[in-house]
Formats: C-alpha cells, structure tokens, sequence
C-alpha cells in the first residue's frame, strides 16, 4: 500500500495532531482504496473527502480528546460512515445536506469551513445549531436541531460501543472507563 | 389447508401461553401451539450493548405496524407507531426478561375494597383472591425455577412452600440501598428472580454478567416458558408447537362456540386448525385485535366485546425514581444488579391509590450510561466526557413500578382501513395513563431521593414518570376477569363471557396490574386456568 497524501484539500489549516491521526488511519489500512489521483476521491463508503474532515470537526467537539482520546482518536468516523450504508441509510439525507447547510453557515458567518475554526469558535456555532439558532437561510433542506442530535447520537455511539462496529478503535473509551478485558456485557 | 382435529390450540408461546400449554399436554389434551416466530438462541449479542440496544428479539415491525392516536391541539391526530410489541419468539419476553418473578400483594386484587370508588378510573377487584392464586404462585416458582427469600419481607402475602433456590446474594451496591432503607425504617429483601442461583432444572447457575435485563442468557441460567414447560410439554407428545405461523382469526360455529383457528405459515400458506378449545395469549395489545378481528351475529363488534369491554383498560407501570453519583465508587462490573427491593410503599400511602415497588436499576454499560444525566448536564462536549469517566462506577437509579389506575380510554382497537401483512386489521393504540399516575410518581420519587439522600449520594436528580399510551412491557388489562358480564370480558378462569371454549391466557385479564412485574403472575394464572380447562374436559 502506498501513502500518497491527505485526503482533504484543507489539509494547510489543520492541526497537525489531526495529521498525525489521518496517516495514521491510512497506515492502519482504513484508506487502502484512496488512490493518487488530483481528483479528490473519498475512501469512504458514503463521506466525501471534505464532508469527512466536517464530520470529524462535529465528533471532536461532542466527544473531545484530553488526558484521554476524543472521537478523532477513536475513528468514530468509521462507525458513522459504515451505519450509514446499512441501519442508518434514511439519515444519509440529513447529513449530506446538514453538512453543506453547516458549512454555509460557517461561510456566512466566519468567512471559513467549520473544520477550519479554532475550537472554541465551533463548539460557539454547535450551541446554536443544536438550539436551531444558525441563519435559517442555509438551512431549507435539513433541520438543525435533528442534525444535530442525529450526528450526537451517532458520535456516542460509535465512540462507546465495541470497536467492531468501526468506532471506539482499540476500546479506548472502555479503557477510559477502566472496563476491562475481555468485556463481557 | 386442514389439520388433523385437535383438543386444544393455544396462541401465543409466552409467559402465559407457554405454561397453558404445556399443563393440557401432560394432561392429555393434544394441544397445538402457535408462535409467530422461531427460537431464539444466544448468539454473542450479549457481549455488545449497541446490538441490544436495537433489540435481540426478532420483531418484525413492517409486516405488524400500528398506530396511534395522538391527542394535540387540533384534535386527534394519527400518528405510525412502533409501541407495545412483545416477543417473536418462543418464551417471548421470558427469554430476555430481567427476571423478577414477584407474588403480587393482597391489596393488589382488592383494590376497590382497599381505596374504594376513584372516579375517572375504572379501577375494581379482581374476582379472584390472593389466596385463590397461592397454589398457582407457588407452582410457577418451582416450574420455572425462582430463586429469593420473602423472610425480610413483612408485606408479602403468606406463603406455604419456601422458594425452590436460595435469593442470589446481595452486591456491595445492594448493601448499601439497603443499609439506607434500613436506617430510614424500610424493609429491603432480596429481588425473587427467575434466575439460577444455583444449578437448577438441570440447567447451570448464573455466571453474573453485567447486562441480563434485554439479553438472552449465554448459559441458559435465565428461566422462561421456552427453556422449562414448553420443552416439557413437548416431550409429553401431546404438544405440537407450531413455529413462524400467523393467526389472523377465530373461527366461530353455528352453535356459539369456537371450532378452531385460521393461520398462515411461513411460506405465506393459509390454514385451517380445529380444536375444542381455543386460548388465546397473544400479549395485551395482540389479544384484542384477535377478539376484535373476529365477528358473528352474536358478537357483532368482536368477540366478548358486547359491552365494549374488549382492548380497554390497557395498562402496564408508569416507571419513575431518582438517580444519583456518589462519591465513590459503588459497584464493580459484576452484574446483573437490581438484587434488593422494597415493598413499603406499594400500598396504605397517605393520599395515595396503590404505590410501587423500588429497586436499584440493572447495571448497563457505557452505552446506555452516555444517556444518563442529570436535567442540568451537558449532553455533550468534555463535561459529558468527564462525567462519564468519573461515574460510570458510581451512578445508581431507583426504579419505581408504579401501579397504574385502569382507566377505560387507554386502549388498544383495530383499524377500519389499514391492513397488516397477512391482511387483518393493524392495531391501533389510544388514550394515555391517568394523572393520578403522575401524582403517585411524584410521591415515589420523593421517596426514592430520601433513599439516595440517606445512602450518601453527593448528586441526586428526579426521573419523572413518561405520559403517553402505556402500550410497553407489562403490557395488560385489555380483556379484564370479572363476574360480571357488562363490565368485564372473562370470567375468573379467563373464559370469554358468552363462549365456554373459548379463553384468554395474558396478562390481559388482570384487572389491575400491582406495583411489581406481573410475568409471575401472569405464569400462575396460566396454571390455573389450565387446571380448568383439564377439568372442565374430561
């Protein structure tokens, strides 16, 4: 397999620990289709490559890293991406327009992409989608209220549940809990 | 096509249906046994909490949908719903029950002599006595397999035979609800559980897993109808379950009675199934749409619906308590937890119609946890990250099964239009739980923050009682026992009034529902009927 670069064009303004973590998923064989190619070309099953780095944004604030892995750690990404090719096909709606919509606002509002803001600014902007109080012009073709909770739901789900499911990679918010092998529920 | 004429049918393999008929089979009835779905076996979802979450048993709600009548401001408004369905499975919820196997109390068939007339409420006595059941109770545990000691327990009804496995010892979170109940005067005592304390049945004992409550249980320590009478029945001979099949009608004779059933196969294939008597056990919601479904000249709105009576008083418990953290932790990964309870305040509160039990919750894990907050939490962000951390270990909640006031607008009917599948008319749910209800929850969990306060915890918040239509586990009342024709369904031993071979064998003829589980009790009534029906054929 052949690490042919970032697979996001905003890649400049990203924190370099969010680096680290994309070569690490390529390196771990989670890419393995992404191909060199100009053409942006997703390795997701449903994301496409920008789409990505906004939901990674979203699961990093509802599950943030500190002395302990957040949701970019644990590939929560994976989980959502996954589901929402099998259980969660009727939200696949909801996200493609809930993340343009978000992503309008920030333009709106910031003059960047959500990913692109410092950390305190987007938690400042998930407060007000949560309560539906982003510009609702941008928001004709998905409710942000429902987004919101939908991508909340998902964000805990992948990151609590067993990391078959593509989230919580190595049980590390088992470990956080100190559950402990061989996790018997 | 046609079978071959049988004494009995019995429709629906659950806690009722299951015990029903298993006893005509030993008696020598040749019983035929339909479940509309197949077994279930553990199947490693035990070990993933996201799986259970979405449900371990099979239920099929596309080809089985609902609705329900929504009250808003523009009138009633109706809504698709996926509330109240049981089990598509042999045992049906016994399988992954949380397996309290309670005797309800005294009071709990008197309720209209103990608290007299409550307007609004349909509530009445039942036309049975405690005393009546004793036998029946006392069978049920031993069949089934219960394990629990009432010793502790001043309120419980007598009882004349022990329970058949000691109570499962108590954890260090059991301790301390009941140290707490202790010092405030209250009576704790081991939870009675349909659980193998010890090897029982020829089954092993309980291996202590965290998560029991939703599950199936990996090493068969778990007691239902699936894995003690129905194998038993079976073994008789006499029984022949039917698995995947659909009954979509009674059928009715020329002569008043019921002359068998109508059902369809896996593959789609309509049958024709004759019997002498026919018991229905479908579950509360299931039942009626049976009886409704069905018509003749005599009953032209249903069988035994004459006065109106059939899919009314649908009620199951309006659950409410109080959680806490503490500042320690106070359980390990063992589980399944709710092992103490107490029934001080299921009956004689001041102001109060009935009451609850309260028990600590089943443990769960980090998935069900994430949930559990107080109203002021985050429920998102680092403070939820960190609240989850720090109690996972430390966090209890009271429940409280708070006995609901039957009331005649809380109901399960069928649907003039919509068709199901096999084209019978869909369920449709109405009404909502009394407000009395909310006022019980309300004094149950005062009661509970008493308990966390006394027990130490450095965090205690209300968990208020859910409106809506009570169509959920427990699940009963919509086809209630009585002696009297026009204001009941079935007589004392579940025959629907007017058709002598015709019964039902749910929890739908419990008149009211008590402050505890009612899976038990709707075992015992299962034995007793039986024994009528044995009886009442030879």
């Amino acid at each position: 397999m052949v690490f042919c670069g970032v697979p996001s064009s905003n890649f400049h303004s990203m924190e370099r620990r969010a680096f680290i973590k994309n070569t690490a998923l390529i390196g771990g064989g989670m890419l393995a289709t992404y191909s060199c190619t100009e053409r942006e070309t997703s390795s997701y099953y449903f994301f496409t490559v920008t789409e990505a780095s906004c939901v990674i944004a979203i699961c990093e604030q509802i599950i943030p890293a500190d002395k302990e892995p957040g949701a970019t750690d644990a590939e929560v990404i994976n989980y959502i991406d996954r589901e929402l090719r099998h259980i969660y096909k009727q939200h696949q709606k909801l996200y493609r327009n809930g993340i343009a919509a978000l992503q309008a606002s920030c333009k709106q509002l910031k003059g960047e992409l959500f990913e692109d803001l410092p950390f305190d600014e987007q938690t400042a902007l998930l407060i007000d989608m949560e309560k539906s109080k982003l510009p609702k012009t941008n928001w004709r073709d998905a409710k942000q209220g429902a987004f919101f909770q939908t991508i909340r739901k998902h964000t805990i789900e992948g990151f609590y549940s067993n990391p078959q499911h593509g989230g919580n990679k190595d049980h590390v918010s088992f470990e956080m809990m100190r559950i402990e092998p061989p996790y018997l529920f | 096509m046609k079978h071959k004429h049988a004494d009995a049918i019995v429709v629906g393999a659950g806690a009722g249906g299951g015990v029903v008929a298993k006893e005509l089979a030993v008696n020598g009835l040749q019983t035929v046994l339909f479940e509309r779905g197949g077994w279930v076996k553990y199947d490693g979802k035990i070990h993933d909490e996201l799986l259970k979450s979405r449900g371990v048993l099979p239920i099929d709600r596309k080809k089985n949908p609902r609705v329900l009548i929504k009250e808003t401001e523009d009138g009633e408004v109706e809504v698709p719903t996926g509330i109240g369905h049981t089990g598509y499975n042999v045992g049906s919820g016994t399988v992954n029950y949380g397996a309290m196997a309670w005797r309800f109390m005294r009071e709990d068939f008197k309720m209209k002599s103990t608290y007299g007339e409550v307007k609004t409420t349909t509530l009445a006595d039942w036309p049975i006595s405690y005393d009546d059941l004793e036998p029946y109770y006392e069978k049920a545990e031993w069949e089934i397999g219960v394990a629990g000691d009432a010793s502790n327990n001043p309120f419980a009804a007598p009882r004349k035979k022990e329970y058949p496995m000691p109570a499962f010892k108590t954890s260090e979170l059991g301790e301390l609800f009941s140290d707490a109940c202790k010092r405030l005067g209250l009576h704790p005592f081991p939870v009675p559980m349909a659980r193998n304390s010890v090897p029982y049945n020829n089954r092993s004992s309980c291996i202590q897993n965290r998560i029991c409550l939703t599950s199936v249980c990996p090493v068969d320590a778990k007691n239902g109808t699936h894995n003690t009478v129905i194998p038993v029945g079976i073994e008789s001979g006499n029984l022949d379950l039917r698995i995947h099949t659909q009954v979509t009608k009674v059928v009715m004779g020329d002569n008043g009675k019921a002359i068998g059933i109508k059902y369809y196969d896996k593959n789609d294939l309509e049958h024709f199934q004759s019997a002498d008597i026919v018991v229905i056990a479908a579950s509360a919601t299931e039942t009626p749409r049976l009886l409704l479904t069905t018509t003749t000249a005599k009953f032209p709105n249903g069988l035994g619906n004459n006065y109106g009576w059939v899919g009314r008083n649908l009620q199951s418990h309006a659950y409410c308590g109080a959680a806490g953290t503490f500042p320690k932790d106070i359980h390990s990964w063992n589980g399944p937890g709710a092992t103490m309870a107490i029934a001080d305040y299921n009956h004689h509160n001041e102001g109060i119609v009935g009451g609850a039990s309260i028990h600590y919750d089943f443990h769960f894990g980090p998935l069900r946890f994430a949930k559990r907050r107080p109203p002021w939490e985050p429920t998102w962000g680092l403070t939820h990250k960190e609240f989850q951390r720090e109690n996972f270990y430390r966090y209890t909640n009271l429940r409280c099964c708070v006995q609901e006031m039957p009331n005649f607008n809380s109901r399960v009917f069928i649907h003039k239009t919509k068709k199901d599948y096999w084209g019978m008319p869909i369920v449709g749910l109405a009404g909502e739980r009394h407000p009395l209800d909310f006022k019980h929850c309300d004094f149950m969990s005062d009661r509970s923050e008493e308990i966390l306060k006394e027990a130490g915890a450095n965090r205690i918040w209300r968990v208020p009682g859910k409106k809506g239509n009570p169509a959920m586990v427990h699940q009963a009342g919509t086809c209630r026992m009585g002696d009297d024709p026009t204001t009941s369904v079935t007589n004392r031993y579940g025959q629907v009034h007017g058709i002598d071979n015709l019964y039902v064998g749910d929890a739908s003829t419990h008149v009211t529902n008590s402050g505890f589980n009612p899976s038990l009790t709707i075992m015992a009534l299962g034995f007793r009927m039986a024994e009528h029906i044995v009886e009442k054929f030879k």
